[in-house]
């Protein structure tokens, strides 16, 4: 018995430790390596992965100086199965903001363009039938496969399963670098070949959005968050992984208004109709 | 220096993670988050590498001896053990270890002559949707087949197919909701609420019980099976998912018209294989295939290492070669070196086992509070959803137990629903 108490005490000590990161993300998502570099810019801090952003939300809100590692295309999926995580930051204190991109790619061996594809793949966090059904809005005749992330993504696209599919920047370029793949289109506005100027979408761009943000008021403890954005190997990965439009310093109400509206806009426009519709 | 600590560390880890099933075939992996900052990228390797051969070297020990599965991919098995003498069990310990050795070996030179045909010839062999949908349902298809009470089977394999998906966008609404209640449950939890804990209050305390000294007997090898089986490892490996759990069931459902021990062995032999097969993918074009693979993949992005570059620079342990066939080499050796242990090990661990028989019960409960203490912390579950949960399924457990139905299917489908559900809705993505 005595054993016991020991045994359940230790374990809850552990389970409620202070000063962690709280991931939002997939564990296969490009996002959570993001996290990881993160946790590992700050030093001695704890990292908590959650089961879906709902559990993040609650974890965030019971734990004493944590980090919400908050994915925007996680909440805007969230939205859609009715899941309570918002992108309530206005009461805290944001430390990062990044956007990457992704590519939309076919297999080397099987060059495909959008035109002559029949299926893309992507992940489940930015697939819906809408997003599909305003691509084909072009012209074209594709199925949308979901999958977990952009990894299975490229997996099923080298194994042939697929015919093209969206990667992220960073695990795309690695890929074409290799000519595993070669990539039609990126998605970012500010690329040569940016789908934008030959498909035309509702929405502008589709970006990954990642926010750091803390819930603590201890001034070393955000400190130590500020100087983790700012350490050269971080600043070093984001280079290397084609983060864009990174904010780490004074960081506005505008900024983080804009990723409010980026989300709204994504769930309204591909998501939230699709509710709707099911409802009826 | 360095690397006899990694390879002791590795071979220690794997030996823990396959007796003990609430450590599960990542843990490996999972522990180089922690010392990822302290080791080369060639060691972390390494390390991961030894600790997957390793757990499925153990995983026949505990299942044997004790009837507990080291890990998911004995549970195919784990019910013809119950009735076995202790001479069969002594035999099967030996063979299991010389299929495991076979398989394993068979395994490393599968993916060491894959992986320089691949760079010669430039070739892309993955695995396409099709098989792995085929591979998958026929795994199913089989544990309802050949059930005596196959409309339950059926029953409790849906169920564990409803509660398998892990945060799947992509599932309805209802359907996503309803597995966001068990997202908590573990491999340890299913194994202990369906199976250890109803099987403790019917008295069946026997089951856990050594009651006679095991030691490995050297007796004659079904070498054609063992081979035969080891190469259905090789290429159910390559199946992105459970390449283990798979790639047993299948060499074990190939065999079902041979004696049970056939078909353990077997098994055996095809999971040392298949376990090994996930490094080649991984290494070969970065791409993991499996839980473990994930976990070290995304240790080296994080660390800006590109790990099929890495695998073909040179060693920078052993002069010469590449780090790819320096990893081979050292696979190898641990190999050998788990053989070793795992025919020999069997006296020590029973031994111990034996010492305390006595008070085996009471050594059990506690092994299994500190078992179940360690998958809370490792899941990182707060503790009163834990036991919620488990609550619910023992009562499952329970009525399977007062109502004579194998609760193994259920657990199995568990493990292989989340692959199973996204197979299928890309398949029909696809296809339709």
């Amino acid at each position: 018995m005595k054993n016991m108490f020991i045994i359940l005490l230790a374990v809850f000590t552990i389970t409620t430790q202070a000063e962690t990161i709280i991931n939002n993300s997939n564990k296969a998502s490009p996002a959570t390596v993001l996290t990881k570099q993160f946790e590992k810019a700050v030093g001695s801090i704890d990292f908590w992965q959650a089961n879906n952003c709902e559990e993040a939300e609650k974890q965030f809100r019971s734990t004493k100086n944590a980090v919400m590692a908050y994915n925007a295309d996680v909440g805007i999926a969230a939205l859609s199965k009715k899941l309570n995580c918002p992108f309530n930051v206005d009461n805290y204190k944001t430390v990062f903001i990044g956007k990457s991109y992704t590519k939309i790619c076919s297999a080397t061996k099987n060059p495909r363009t959008l035109a002559n594809s029949k299926t893309i793949g992507m992940a489940s966090v930015i697939y819906s039938k809408l997003f599909i059904d305003d691509i084909n809005s072009n012209g074209f005749k594709l199925k949308g496969v979901p999958y977990g992330g952009s990894k299975d993504v490229l997996n099923a696209l080298l194994a042939g399963d697929i015919d093209t599919g969206i990667i992220a920047v960073g695990l795309a370029q690695q890929a074409e670098s290799k000519d595993l793949i070669t990539c039609e289109f990126s998605t970012d506005p500010a690329a040569d070949n940016y789908y934008g100027k030959t498909i035309r979408l509702k929405l502008v761009g589709l970006p990954i959005i990642q926010v750091f943000y803390t819930n603590s008021e201890d001034t070393i403890f955000i400190k130590k968050l500020h100087d983790a954005v700012n350490n050269p190997n971080f600043l070093e990965f984001l280079n290397k992984n084609f983060y864009s439009d990174v904010k780490i310093k004074n960081i506005t109400l505008q900024d983080i208004a804009e990723v409010r509206q980026h989300i709204q806009d994504r769930y309204n426009f591909y998501w939230a109709p699709t509710q709707s519709q099911n409802a009826q | 220096m360095d690397l006899i600590l990694i390879i002791a560390t590795g071979v220690l880890t794997g030996i823990i993670i396959g007796l003990f099933p609430v450590f599960p075939i990542y843990f490996g992996a999972f522990i180089l988050y922690l010392l990822s900052d302290y080791m080369n990228p060639e060691y972390m390797l390494l390390f991961w590498a030894i600790t997957i051969i390793g757990s499925q070297f153990f995983t026949s020990i505990s299942s044997i001896t004790m009837g507990i599965p080291g890990d998911a991919s004995s549970l195919i098995y784990i019910r013809d053990i119950k009735d076995m003498s202790s001479k069969c069990k002594n035999q099967l310990l030996y063979q299991t270890s010389r299929g495991s050795l076979v398989g394993g070996t068979m395994g490393l030179f599968a993916i060491w002559g894959l992986f320089h045909f691949y760079n010669a010839t430039n070739q892309t062999f993955l695995s396409s949707i099709e098989l792995k949908m085929f591979l998958l349902y026929s795994v199913i298809l089989f544990y309802v087949l050949s059930s005596e009470r196959k409309f339950f089977t059926a029953v409790i394999a849906f169920f564990g197919l409803l509660i398998a998906p892990a945060n799947n966008y992509s599932l309805p609404q209802y359907w996503y909701q309803f597995s966001l209640t068990f997202q908590n449950v573990t491999f340890f939890m299913l194994v202990l609420t369906l199976l250890i804990i109803p099987d403790l209050l019917k008295q069946n305390i026997t089951t856990y019980k050594i009651k006679n000294q095991f030691s490995a007997e050297t007796t004659p090898m079904p070498w054609w099976l063992v081979i035969k089986s080891s190469a259905i490892g090789c290429i159910v490996g390559l199946v992105p998912g459970p390449s283990a759990e798979l790639s047993a069931s299948i060499a074990y459902s190939v065999n079902n018209k041979l004696p049970t021990d056939k078909k353990i062995i077997a098994a055996e032999s095809a999971n040392n294989s298949g376990a090994v097969m996930m490094i080649l993918p991984l290494m070969l074009l970065g791409l993991p295939f499996t839980a473990s693979s994930l976990i070290i993949s995304n240790i080296m992005d994080s660390k800006l290492i590109d790990l099929p570059e890495l695998t073909q620079s040179s060693s920078s342990i052993i002069s010469g070669i590449s780090v790819f066939d320096g990893l081979i080499v050292f696979c190898l050796v641990a190999t050998v070196l788990y053989y070793f242990l795992s025919t020999h090990f069997i006296n020590f661990y029973t031994n111990s086992v034996q010492l305390l028989q006595g008070r085996f019960y009471i050594l059990l409960v506690i092994l299994l509070i500190v078992m179940t203490s360690i998958d809370i912390y490792v899941q990182q579950t707060s503790i009163l959803i834990y036991l919620c949960l488990t609550f619910v399924l023992l009562l499952v457990g329970l009525i399977l137990k007062y109502f004579k139905i194998n609760p193994t299917p259920l657990i199995f489908v568990y493990l292989l629903g989340d692959q199973l559900i996204w197979t299928t809705i890309q398949y029909a993505s696809i296809h339709f």
